[in-house]
């Protein structure tokens, strides 16, 4: 009995195929007579079947586009450049393996301006998110509870981020990545349904020149265009904001000020 | 390879957008952290480690202990309260109760706790190396045989348990 008991872990080893050949043959030689050891054998390898035919979740296409632009800024950052350039080969070849599991091929690009590309990843975001609106919905009741989460988790200020009103309510609050880092996006529906982002990440690393910036009431944020939207990119307590949405620049201002303001 | 990162992260977290998240972050720090990728090791593994840490650390963070933590728990007899379903999602009964009703393997597999089904993730459902999940793990490959002898062992009682309670709800139909 306690042979057959220690037959167990052969058994174990036997299933994943790690058992010398002299063993597997005494083994199989025992389980011909052993009614007890080839049941043991048997709930093994029916156990086996049932963890294969666990379903092989794919990556959503979104979520591919958002860890491939995490890839993107990050070798398009100019920290990476600055790197020797033996250093800079291994993370190019790092970064290069990292995204073969997501079917992207990636041009090697020359260095941006981080408000360009924070301009240009946002919009990119609010174009991802405006072609599946039809999931805000059921996102809308649980964005309170996210935004409180999310400030918790990564520090950033979402939790006294603009709420929403009659006119702009908040829909969603996801998670997406601005920069290289990782960024609270909220996502508000103004009445004529259309959809406003506003994605807010750590910033203190991130600079805005004055010569760039535009006066809009007593705020001096960047206003900047990449179509279909208008963005306006500003800074507030270490945090960098970049709303994006298809207004006008007037209409687009007006956003911009009941979110700036909306705390003082 | 990004699918296996999030298949293992839907194994360890409970909701899609969690999901999300940890793999975002994990492909952040693991660009942050590429002087550490060792070329001639795997990069999958190099990705799990730093997927798991980096929910290890949510957990720490949340107030959530990780039961099982590597080292001394690991000689404990498989047949004490050990068999106890993970605690991460705060609600131990729940989850076997849950588990109870459904009956499959995938609720079982949720019962188990977390280092023990990381490596029946790795080893049985996508088919790593041993020497791969051990790698990603952070522990020797006699630790990793150890951990998924228990864990068959746990899930197959499990499915046991969960046998009974099927049967008795098809006779109430």
């Amino acid at each position: 009995m306690s042979a057959c008991a220690d037959n167990n872990l052969r058994i174990a080893l036997l299933v994943h195929g790690k058992l010398d050949p002299a063993e597997e043959a005494q083994l199989r030689a025992h389980l011909t007579g052993c009614a007890g050891c080839a049941g043991e054998l048997g709930a093994e390898e029916q156990l086996s079947r049932r963890l294969d035919e666990l379903p092989r979740l794919a990556a959503p296409d979104d979520l591919r586009a958002r860890v491939r632009d995490i890839l993107r800024a990050r070798r398009g950052s100019s920290s990476l450049l600055r790197m020797a350039s033996r250093r800079l080969l291994a993370a190019g070849a790092i970064a290069a393996m990292l995204i073969v599991g997501t079917a992207v091929v990636l041009r090697l690009r020359s260095p941006r301006d981080p408000l360009t590309l924070a301009a240009r990843q946002a919009v990119a975001e609010h174009q991802r998110i405006d072609a599946q609106r039809g999931l805000l919905s059921g996102e809308t009741a649980g964005a309170p509870l996210r935004l409180r989460e999310l400030a918790q988790r990564y520090g950033l200020p979402t939790a006294t981020a603009f709420p929403g009103d009659a006119d702009l309510q908040l829909v969603s609050v996801r998670t997406g990545s601005v920069l290289g880092k990782v960024s609270a996006t909220l996502v508000y529906m103004d009445k004529q349904a259309r959809l406003v982002t506003l994605d807010i990440l750590p910033g203190k690393d991130v600079q805005i020149p004055p010569d760039r910036t535009r006066k809009v009431q007593q705020f001096r944020p960047v206003l900047t265009r990449v179509e279909p939207c208008g963005v306006v990119l500003w800074k507030q307590e270490g945090s960098l904001y970049v709303l994006a949405a298809p207004l006008d620049d007037q209409d687009l201002a007006g956003v911009f000020v009941k979110v700036r303001t909306h705390r003082t | 390879m990004l699918d296996g990162t999030y298949r293992l992260a839907r194994w360890l977290v409970p909701t899609e957008s969690e999901a999300r998240d940890l793999v975002q972050e994990t492909y952040l720090r693991a660009l942050e952290a590429r002087k550490t990728f060792r070329p001639e090791g795997s990069m999958r593994a190099w990705l799990a480690s730093i997927l798991r840490n980096r929910f290890v650390d949510h957990c720490r963070r949340g107030g959530h202990e990780v039961l099982w933590p590597d080292g001394a728990d690991e000689s404990r007899a498989l047949d004490s309260k050990e068999d106890a379903p993970a605690s991460f999602f705060g609600d131990d009964e729940l989850a076997r109760l849950t588990a109870l009703v459904r009956g499959d393997i995938s609720r079982a597999l949720q019962a188990l706790p977390e280092n023990h089904r990381t490596v029946v993730l790795l080893c049985d459902v996508e088919h790593w190396r041993w020497e791969e999940a051990a790698d990603a793990l952070h522990v020797p490959i006699g630790t990793v045989q150890s951990r998924l002898f228990r864990a068959r062992r746990a899930l197959r009682r499990l499915l046991s348990e969960y046998a009974p309670e099927e049967a008795s709800l098809e006779r109430v139909r």
